[in-house]
């Protein structure tokens, strides 16, 4: 079994992950914005102006993350900053990591797990998405492993449509 | 009862509600498996495996037999007019399968029970 701090920095990342769906932001604009603030991470490494750091800090601000505006906002003062920076870089190279691989699962076709008769909530699916019930199945992606913590990628999809809903990450003990 | 994949996909024009027809990113030309039951119904008849995470029902036609004995543990039960299962007692069991699929540790501890006493009988 992974050391639980390993867990927790997953399970921390996951966090930043799934409210992409649950509120419905673009998860391409979010990952995309995401990929652009790293940029300006390593950018502001170089930059003797701190404009990179302060256009990030910015950015930060608007998207309602006081921390990481604060590390942004820190880190154009050379040298003094960039320790808590290339923390966070870290830090995102496993979210990264972690968003590439939900991704790639979510491209898969997926292996049905349970059909429609066997699912609890095929008739909640319906009354909520469409379709009928019985159309209603399962899925499950590959298990992936990072920092030795395996997951896999579950979601429920309409045989008929191909119609995809709840996304969930199920870790594997 | 033990079987072989010798196809992994099946025809994509077969009917809609035909389960995983497409299992080319899943199954090992060749690979052989055990099966834990059987579902014959109206479009597909079907094999229960293990693949070392989920147990998953596969169309029969992606597999040549091996091992044709049939298990003891299982219990003909018909649902309908179209359908007829050959399951061990613990699939019938209300959630198991989907518990078993949440990878529920009362479940997962209850297959591999079962599982031990098929793969030795």
């Amino acid at each position: 079994m992974p050391p639980l701090s390993d867990i927790a920095d997953l399970q921390a990342s996951m966090g930043d992950f799934t409210p992409y769906y649950q509120q419905g932001e673009s998860f391409s604009y979010g990952a995309w914005l995401d990929g652009f603030q790293t940029s300006l991470d390593v950018a502001g490494i170089a930059d003797p102006f701190g404009i990179a750091d302060g256009v990030n800090a910015v950015i930060y601000v608007g998207r309602g993350q006081w921390a990481d505006a604060g590390i942004s906002a820190m880190a154009m003062l050379p040298y003094v900053g960039n320790v808590a920076k290339s923390s966070r870089l870290a830090s995102n190279a496993v979210r990264l990591t972690k968003k590439l691989a939900s991704e790639s699962q979510m491209a898969e076709i997926g292996q049905i797990i349970i059909r429609s008769d066997k699912l609890r909530d095929a008739a909640k699916l319906a009354e909520k998405y469409g379709g009928n019930a019985t159309d209603w199945v399962k899925k499950t992606s590959q298990p992936f492993t990072i920092n030795g913590v395996k997951f896999e990628t579950h979601w429920y999809e309409n045989l008929l449509t191909g119609a995809r809903e709840e996304y969930k990450t199920k870790f594997i003990w | 009862m033990k079987i072989k994949c010798v196809k992994n996909k099946i025809d994509a024009k077969s009917h809609y509600s035909i389960l995983n027809k497409d299992m080319s990113d899943y199954l090992t030309i060749g690979k052989t498996f055990w099966v834990y039951g059987l579902r014959f119904s109206e479009h597909c008849n079907y094999v229960y495996i293990y693949n070392e995470e989920h147990l998953v029902e596969v169309p029969m036609e992606m597999f040549e037999i091996v091992d044709s004995k049939v298990s003891v543990e299982w219990i003909v039960k018909a649902q309908g007019v179209q359908e007829v299962m050959l399951w061990p007692n613990l699939f019938y069991i209300d959630d198991f399968l989907e518990n078993f699929a949440e990878r529920e540790m009362k479940e997962r501890n209850e297959f591999n029970k079962l599982k031990a006493i098929i793969e030795v009988e």
